[in-house]
């Protein structure tokens, strides 16, 4: 027996200018069902539950909540009326109270001829905290007291309430620890239980396949099919879903095939004994034609390394050596053949303003440049050979980064260091945010510039990437190594996840 | 069935000239102010914009403003101002009268501010970056110090203005302004669009950590840049001087904002970055200057005139500064 | 490169279009009034106005026609630009209130055969430079060219007044020289007086120079007991607002300048702040104009100056309530009527020489214009 469907979305339109981010989507959400929503960056899926949740129209088309006809134009309105959403990003405000945050735009309930109660409403604030299972945040504290995913609970509460009836989940548990992961899953079963209904937008697979008890797949503005829960069971599910969203076979190689993690003997970068912000004693080789993974919590540290590794951090001591020569900063990390794809790909990566183009050839021209003169032609030759190596998907390179999608400005950046010949390149989540076709392309990227004799270091907080594509695995904890481990077809998430926590 | 095929022709045709305007609105806009300039005030005028004597009249007034935008191109495209470069023309103005008057070599006074300009766009660039503070900052302490200096140099002589009886009228022949402008404007183009110079600045204005992570020095190419500046206002401040033989206590300084406006109206965006282009002080200084010939030559009341100058530069500011990336969410 | 190419052309063509169509309009040139380009130093205010209404009422009778434009106090070159946008405009006479630029500009009026007059400037650092210039027909005096006989007027008031401890402040130097003779022409008065007298005056020891900003609020602490100012300056602009916001007001202020704000004359007169004020009369535009029609018309006076020449004129001061209600009713300064002017178009017409007017005849028409004059028109 299917439960009673609690929103119904019939027709959906969404237009941006010429572009259709979805062209007529139906689809429910009935009770007691945690809904996936599952595709590639711009299939439409937070175009659809922004539109539900009042954050912005619809071109055309209708939807229906518990029987009548819906429409909010705010979203604060739609979560009054019980549809609420958490974002991607964070919106606390800051320089306030952990209750204050809490009871933004309520604080009326608290007021009495204009005097606020506080200590009533810290009280009402910190129940709520402790419904949730997170006590210990204190709802007295200041905001800014908090890190980052202690922010994103504290929004999760707020948002949350009694009336919520669905609730929208756009990829918020990237942003959390594995700790705050645990809590929110709770939360949502929680709902669940209740009778009412979650709709859960991730890329990650793993967590998708286990959190949720149907499945929606989007493509390109379509719906191409929905998975009951035993559906998604059935071995050969994942890459099933794959399929539907991607259009096409992605095979088994996704990530590396083979397990060969030997390498060239010479040392391309080191390491010694290098000290800095909250890491001691770092000593690391790494070699031509070795991949070695940097894994851990987010916080760990793992960003310190590679953004030292390309001189970008000031050494407290030791030294980093690129052939016999220390790198101190980007210039040098340049000259001696080192890339840096940054985490931070919008604002440090990439000039999200300039073209494709430019921002290809720019650490490369200092090269081009002869007798201060950089020859179009050669700055163009590079570009084209860069675009077709990646198969950016542009109409011309002088179209503006920011006009695509991720994973092609990801490609982008990586093409930046090809394009300059670098020999070493340090990765931070590389794959961070990029669809699973380009994610697939970027991955064989990585193994075929291992057979062309680059050493690479690979930082991600994904597990399964560091297992599948790292000749050697290194866990941060706190700031120190953990744990080690070497390339094999037996090595597990779970062995790992020891080390990390 | 032939019409119709014409019919979607011109369609197509259209549609794409629509899309190519929507593309560069501010391209468009900077063009469109200045023909829209150049034909309202052709008829107000009676047709006297284009008497031999204005075309020479405008010629002059346009030589400076061009000379000086085209090398502020370089500091305005990181996204950064110099709001000094007023005070500094006049004392480098006066300065030249001063190497004239004890020497009678104009060479020699144009060596002497030439070096002045390169220090203190060394200055600029580099005290910014050391002391962490914003641009606008040093340039602000370097305009009140010249102005002071300015003020003294001028009090000491005992009189409002000093003047020179040097003959400047070579720089006053008309094909001798326009090769100034023209080998000035040359040359930055050379250097904004084929050297690193051109491209880093831009880099900066565009994404200043970006261009860090890419190698760049950026502390260098500040200063650079800002050298590159002090060159072209050295030329200016020649060509401002070799109009009047004179200068006084507040000669030029009003040039700062002049060279902002022209910019502005040229269709720079004051963050800088990639859609600087050299056209924007062409353009835009052109602009500048005609406008306020077109007005008198069309007998404006002198209080309408700020009106007018204002509603205009609205609309290329509206127009040249209209956000078109953004339409898709994330 | 190609696309380098066709950008040029893109600019080239659409500025040949351009000239293209300017020059066939260009053949065409209408009017045959003699037009006379007006450089003032302001874009706005009751001079201006009243300066616009006076002439515009001559436009007919002179068959002139007059064209404006707003000089710069700080920059050389652009009043050049200016003079050269006038000329360009069709002007065949030039009126500017600035010195500054004055080499370029004559020079460049020689070049296009205008001329040049001045107005309400005294053309203190380049008259000697250019008074033999024959495209120089000379420059009225905002006033008079020396200020000992106001400095004058004022300490007689002062020590009739009963005033004993006064404030001097004034202009820097540099702009008004002039003033240093007033200041001197004052204190000298005053000392003459405290020779004589038991109760002598006491004068601010060195003479405050405001930089045309207004005064500072610690004038009054550093110049304690003042029962009256002597401000040389406009005062009304750059003293009173600061008396009225330190709320001295019960000191006497004696200054140049008018205003034709309500606040601040319902301050003047006796008992109250404002003890007296003046302005320049613009019918003392009359002087230029006639010189420039005359060299333009190719005519002269039979008794016309070898050298072009600085000429004074003369001043409404206001002493008392009745001078300024005169004033207020009717001075074409505060009702902005070309009819209230002290001349008639017709009258200007018969100072031109070829009407048989003579220079001796010009000097003594903008010399005539007092209070005294008013009150008689």
């Amino acid at each position: 027996m299917e439960n009673e469907a609690i929103l119904v979305c019939k027709n959906i339109v969404k237009r941006f200018g010429p572009v259709n981010a979805l062209n007529g989507v139906d689809f429910e959400v009935r009770r007691g069902e945690i809904r996936g929503l599952i595709g590639e960056n711009g299939s439409g899926k937070s175009t659809l539950t922004s539109i539900m949740a009042g954050m912005q129209k619809a071109t055309s088309g209708t939807m229906e909540y518990k029987g009548k006809p819906w429409d909010p134009s705010t979203m604060a309105q739609a979560q009054e009326q019980g549809v609420c959403m958490i974002l991607q990003e964070s919106n606390t405000v800051r320089g306030c109270t952990v209750a204050e945050n809490i009871f933004a735009g309520q604080i009326s309930k608290f007021s009495r001829f204009g005097v606020i109660n506080m200590k009533k409403m810290i009280r009402e604030a910190q129940k709520k905290l402790d419904a949730f299972g997170v006590g210990r945040i204190r709802a007295g504290d200041p905001i800014d007291k908090y890190t980052f995913e202690d922010r994103k609970m504290i929004e999760i509460v707020r948002s949350v309430s009694d009336e919520t009836e669905i609730l929208v989940v756009d990829e918020t548990t990237t942003a959390l620890s594995f700790d705050a992961r645990e809590l929110f899953y709770g939360m949502m079963k929680n709902l669940v239980k209740q009778n009412k209904a979650v709709i859960f937008i991730s890329h990650d697979m793993d967590e998708i396949l286990k959190q949720c008890t149907h499945l929606t797949v989007l493509r390109d503005g379509d719906i191409i099919g929905h998975l009951t829960g035993e559906e998604m069971r059935l071995p050969g599910a994942p890459e099933k879903i794959r399929y539907m969203m991607v259009g096409r076979e992605i095979g088994d190689a996704y990530y590396r095939s083979d397990y060969d993690t030997s390498h060239q003997e010479e040392v391309a970068l080191e390491f010694q004994n290098v000290s800095v912000g909250e890491i001691k004693n770092l000593n690391l080789q790494l070699h031509k034609g070795e991949i070695i993974g940097i894994g851990g919590l987010s916080g760990c540290g793992m960003r310190l390394i590679g953004r030292a590794g390309f001189g970008l951090e000031k050494l407290q001591s030791g030294q980093v050596l690129k052939e016999g020569k220390a790198i101190n900063d980007p210039l040098t990390a340049i000259r001696s053949g080192i890339g840096y794809v940054s985490k931070d790909r919008d604002t440090e990566a990439l000039i999200l303003s300039a073209s494709i183009a430019d921002n290809i050839t720019f650490p490369s021209l200092d090269a081009l440049s002869k007798h201060s003169f950089i020859d179009p032609r050669k700055e163009k030759k590079l570009v084209k050979q860069e675009v077709e190596r990646y198969l950016i998907k542009c109409n011309t390179p002088r179209q503006l980064v920011s006009t695509l999608s991720g994973g092609n400005k990801q490609k982008v950046s990586f093409a930046k260091w090809t394009a300059k010949g670098s020999d070493v390149m340090i990765m931070d989540c590389p794959t961070r945010g990029v669809d699973i076709g380009v994610k697939q392309a970027m991955y064989a990227f990585i193994a075929q510039m291992k057979r062309d004799g680059k050493a690479i270091l690979l930082i991600s907080e994904e597990l399964s990437e560091l297992i599948g594509m790292a000749d050697k695995i290194i866990i941060l904890k706190d700031f120190a190594i953990s744990g080690e481990f070497m390339r094999s077809p037996e090595l597990k998430e779970t062995d790992i996840i020891g080390s990390m926590i | 069935m032939e019409e119709i095929k014409n019919e979607s022709k011109i369609k197509k045709a259209f549609s794409a000239c629509k899309a190519y305007v929507r593309n560069h609105v501010s391209d468009v806009a900077s063009y469109a102010g200045l023909v829209l300039c150049l034909i309202v005030f052709t008829i107000t005028s009676n047709g006297r914009l284009w008497s031999n004597y204005n075309i020479s009249v405008l010629l002059e007034s346009v030589c400076v403003y061009m000379i000086v935008a085209l090398g502020a191109l370089f500091v305005y495209s990181m996204g950064y101002m110099d709001i000094s470069v007023g005070a500094q023309m006049g004392v480098y103005c006066l300065l030249m009268i001063f190497i004239i008057k004890a020497t009678g070599s104009l060479l020699l006074g144009f060596i002497v501010v030439l070096a002045l300009t390169l220090v203190c766009g060394a200055f600029n660039g580099a005290v910014a970056v050391w002391l962490k503070l914003p641009s606008i900052v040093t340039s602000l302490f370097l305009m009140f110090l010249f102005g002071g200096i300015q003020y003294l140099m001028v009090e000491n002589t005992g009189s409002s203005t000093v003047s020179t009886d040097y003959d400047f009228s070579l720089f006053l022949e008309p094909w001798m302004m326009v090769l100034g402008i023209v080998i000035v404007a040359v040359i930055v183009f050379y250097l904004f669009n084929y050297t690193k110079l051109g491209k880093y600045t831009r880099g900066i204005g565009a994404n200043e950590l970006t261009t860090s992570q890419c190698g760049v020095n950026t502390t260098k190419w500040k200063v650079i840049a800002y050298m590159a500046f002090g060159v072209c206002v050295a030329v200016g401040a020649l060509f401002l001087l070799a109009r009047t033989g004179s200068a006084g206590k507040t000669t030029a300084n009003s040039y700062a904002m002049d060279i902002m406006l022209s910019l502005i109206l040229g269709g720079m965006p004051l963050s800088g970055g990639m859609k600087s282009k050299v056209r924007c002080a062409l353009i835009g200084s052109f602009t500048y200057a005609l406008l306020s010939n077109g007005l008198v030559l069309s007998g404006v009341d002198m209080t309408l005139v700020y009106f007018i100058k204002a509603f205009v530069f609205m609309i290329v500011v509206i127009l040249s500064c209209r956000d078109r990336s953004g339409l898709l969410p994330r | 490169m190609k696309k380098l190419f066709k950008k040029i052309v893109l600019f080239v063509t659409v500025f040949a279009m351009c000239i293209g169509i300017g020059a066939s309009l260009s053949a065409c040139n209408s009017s045959d009034k003699t037009l006379i380009g007006i450089g003032l130093y302001q874009d706005s205010g009751p001079a201006v106005t009243a300066t616009k209404a006076y002439l515009d009422g001559l436009k007919e009778e002179l068959n002139c026609d007059f064209k404006y434009v707003t000089l710069s106090q700080t920059d050389e070159a652009t009043n050049k630009t200016r003079v050269q946008e006038l000329i360009s405009a069709g002007c065949k006479g030039i009126i500017l209130t600035m010195d500054l630029g004055m080499s370029a500009i004559i020079a460049e009026c020689e070049k296009a055969d205008v001329y040049l007059a001045g107005y309400l400037s005294d053309y203190e650092t380049t008259l000697d430079s250019i008074k033999d210039n024959d495209h120089f027909v000379g420059t009225v005096v905002d006033g008079a060219y020396n200020g000992t006989a106001w400095g004058e007027h004022i300490a007689e008031r002062v020590i009739n007044e009963g005033y004993k401890n006064i404030g001097m402040i004034k202009f820097p130097a540099f702009a008004f020289p002039h003033q240093i003779e007033m200041d001197t022409a004052f204190r000298a008065k005053i000392e003459e007086y405290n020779a004589t007298a038991t109760e002598k005056i006491t004068v601010q020891a060195t003479t405050t120079e405001l930089n045309f900003s207004p005064l500072d609020a610690a004038y009054f602490s550093e110049n304690p007991n003042l029962d009256a100012i002597f401000a040389m300056c406009a005062g009304v602009d750059f003293v009173y607002p600061t008396m009225v916001a330190q709320e001295k007001t019960n000191i006497k202020l004696y200054t140049a300048g008018f205003t034709t704000s309500e606040s601040t004359l319902s301050d003047f007169g006796e008992g109250k702040c404002i003890q007296e004020l003046v302005f320049s009369n613009v019918e003392a535009v009359t002087y230029p104009v006639v010189m420039l029609l005359n060299k333009i018309n190719g005519t002269e006076f039979s008794d016309n100056p070898a050298q072009a020449e600085r000429v004074d004129s003369s001043q409404i001061i206001i002493e008392n309530t009745a001078d300024l209600q005169l004033v207020q009713t009717k001075s074409i300064y505060c009702t902005g009527k070309a009819e209230d002017a002290f001349l008639t178009a017709s009258q200007v017409k018969a100072l031109l020489a070829e009407n048989g007017g003579t220079y001796a005849k010009l000097v003594e028409a903008v010399q005539s214009m007092t209070i005294e004059d008013l009150e008689a028109l």
